[in-house]
């Protein structure tokens, strides 16, 4: 279990005091942006930090292209916040996204050319829109895969030399990834980072913010947030549940059961954009289909479920991957649901790692063997 | 304070008697919603908060802004899940952050498990006690006062035929055969529920019983969330001991009477409710060293 340890200074003191480090240390500052609650913050930090000290720092959004319409309204308003203090690095630019939602259109290529029609904005003028690398150094992790969304982020950061990459990567919302980047010390004495190559540093100067310090602070200061939270908020969804990410991919499709209620444009725009997207809309939190929680009625076991959907998986260079990653596996129905939602959701890129684990079932119906 | 096994005339004195020596702003009262808070608080602003409006936005942020030093916080019968990190709680931890003053009413320190005892010293002090397990000197360290409830449990047991039992075994066999995907805890509801329908003609018409369905047609037996305040004999028991605990706080029972058809099934629940008999009398036994 995390456990935070209280000290007699307030978050937001120690991460000004972390920022303000990074200014001492670092001449290039970039901060990558979602247009979430928690970048919105850090980056009004290190803009402030910036002003005060007549500096300027790069603004980094990846732009997927199929993100809410709020999204990209939070990013506007994020590069305009200090625009003297600011350089706008919004990538608009190729690249593979899985689709959560159809078997058959398994990937979306975000920004493809000669599909400017069906984008779904024209790009931004003050984007970037041709690869800011140099293609023959371009790495990609799998070339099945294609170029994906981490390839873009990994030549991005590379195409950079000792610069401060600031994320708002807090403890409390992802534990099991603060655990494996806060391990060693990743610049001089400092653990609440991660060295990367050329020099660079990735900086998390909120990991110890709890979601009430973040809305505190876009409260104190008068700052605009995504339309979104409110929406989430007016539906009475709980705490856990609202935030903002993308549409389509295998962790963040359930956004496109209430989408047509939130940005019926964009959730119009969508639908002609790619395929699967009423899939979404409808079954999205339908625990037998997308959320692959209960067993369809057809089979009677899990791994009868994913034999079939592994024999009838339409991408036959996809099925290979996942052919080679399940024989790894332990054979039991635990990881055999697992294996079930990978292949529904395509996760093709292992983005949901399977639990390799003895069945716990086995256990409980072999002490009520025991004890009946 | 932490004030454990009073019943509501109890608990109002202890609020009257809190009322007279502090002065309050506004008093927020946070209780289950099918054991809604019966406390009055004359003459104060107050406002009754459902459990499962704790986690709410529309309450959260809100309350953050409402509640300060001058506002008193009554938990009346708010431990609901035995996850001590559960959200619920969470946000609860975050409004009672905000003030010193907060009161915990709750009939039994726990629902199956001394540690449960823990989500209610963490409303009172969550810094102090995160990621601690449960240790009797802890109830020196806070202001808690604990009222026993002593339970005693008898049986009637009923005979049971070797025809009887072959068919419970059949029916035991037949339940993990078509297991399925189903939950394994199924078995022994199933099973309990077996075992309940071969008591049927040992129930009294002048008795009160409870059972776990409606399937006994029968006018003197109930299910558990029709009961009332007054004794039952027990036919089948609930497979949660939330649920359990829930019948016993309802009816105000302390002497429990179980119609036994002594098949293994009936022994276990029978077992596991003596166990948490007995590790209710340890508690009781740790507080009043305290």
């Amino acid at each position: 279990m995390l456990r935070q340890v209280y000290v007699n200074k307030t978050v937001l003191e120690a991460a000004k005091e972390r920022i303000s480090y990074i200014f001492d240390e670092f001449e290039n500052i970039i901060v990558s942006i979602s247009g979430g609650k928690d970048s919105t913050v850090l980056t009004h930090l290190a803009l402030t930090e910036a002003h005060r000290r007549n500096r300027k720092i790069g603004l980094f959004f990846l732009d997927e292209e199929v993100v809410y319409e709020s999204t990209i309204k939070q990013i506007e308003y994020l590069m305009n916040l200090y625009p003297e203090n600011t350089i706008p690095l919004w990538l608009q630019i190729e690249f593979h996204l899985t689709n959560a939602t159809s078997l058959t259109e398994g990937q979306l290529i975000c920004w493809e050319a000669g599909k400017s029609k069906i984008w779904m904005r024209p790009k931004n003028p003050i984007s970037i829109k041709h690869k800011p690398w140099d293609p023959a150094k371009e790495t990609v992790r799998d070339k099945n895969k294609g170029f994906g969304f981490y390839d873009a982020i990994e030549n991005f950061e590379n195409s950079r030399y000792n610069t401060a990459f600031l994320v708002g990567l807090r403890a409390t919302e992802s534990p099991n990834r603060w655990r494996a980047v806060s391990k060693n010390p990743g610049y001089k004495n400092v653990y609440w980072c991660t060295k990367m190559k050329n020099g660079n540093v990735s900086f998390y100067p909120l990991y110890d913010w709890n979601f009430h310090d973040v809305w505190k602070y876009i409260y104190d200061n008068k700052l605009r947030y995504s339309k979104i939270y409110d929406f989430m908020w007016k539906k009475g969804m709980g705490l856990q549940e609202i935030r903002v990410s993308s549409l389509i991919h295998e962790k963040s499709f359930k956004a496109l059961v209430e989408l047509p209620e939130f940005e019926p444009k964009t959730y119009d725009k969508l639908l002609k954009r790619i395929k699967g997207i009423s899939v979404g809309n409808l079954y999205g939190k339908d625990r037998a289909l997308l959320r692959v929680q209960k067993l369809p009625k057809n089979y009677k076991n899990w791994r009868e479920y994913r034999d079939f959907l592994l024999a009838t998986y339409p991408d036959p260079e996809k099925k290979e991957i996942f052919v080679k990653r399940f024989a790894k596996h332990l054979d039991n129905d635990y990881v055999a649901r697992q294996q079930c939602r990978q292949l529904v959701l395509n996760d093709y890129e292992n983005n949901l790692p399977i639990d390799n684990k003895p069945d716990p079932r086995e256990a409980l119906i072999q002490k009520w063997r025991e004890l009946l | 304070m932490i004030r454990i096994g009073l019943n509501n005339e109890e608990k109002q004195q202890v609020i009257d008697e809190y009322l007279q020596k502090k002065q309050l702003k506004k008093v927020f009262v946070f209780s289950y919603e099918k054991f809604p808070s019966q406390l009055k608080f004359p003459g104060i602003e107050t406002e009754y908060i459902g459990y499962a409006d704790i986690i709410m936005y529309k309450f959260f942020y809100r309350l953050l802004e409402e509640i300060d030093d001058d506002c008193l916080l009554v938990f009346d019968e708010c431990m609901r899940t035995q996850n001590r990190s559960d959200l619920t709680y969470n946000c609860a931890h975050h409004y009672c952050n905000q003030t010193s003053r907060k009161i915990v009413f709750e009939r039994f320190p726990f629902i199956d498990d001394y540690n449960d005892f823990m989500i209610l010293l963490d409303l009172i002090n969550k810094g102090k006690y995160k990621g601690k397990s449960f240790r009797g000197y802890f109830l020196n360290d806070e202001d808690i006062k604990v009222k026993p409830h002593r339970f005693t449990v008898s049986t009637i047991d009923i005979p049971i035929s070797d025809l009887d039992r072959k068919r419970y075994e059949k029916k035991k066999e037949s339940l993990f055969a078509n297991l399925g995907n189903k939950d394994p805890d199924t078995i022994p509801r199933n099973l309990h529920i077996f075992a309940g329908d071969l008591k049927k003609p040992y129930i009294e018409p002048n008795k009160d019983y409870v059972a776990r369905n409606s399937r006994f047609n029968l006018p003197n037996v109930i299910t558990y969330k029709d009961v009332e305040q007054k004794d039952y004999i027990i036919i089948d028991f609930p497979h949660r001991r939330l649920d359990f605990n829930d019948f016993l706080k309802r009816t105000g029972m302390h002497d429990i009477i179980f119609l036994n058809s002594t098949l293994k099934v009936d022994l276990y629940y029978l077992n596991e409710l003596r166990a948490w008999i007995e590790r209710l009398g340890e508690f009781y036994a740790k507080a009043s060293l305290c």
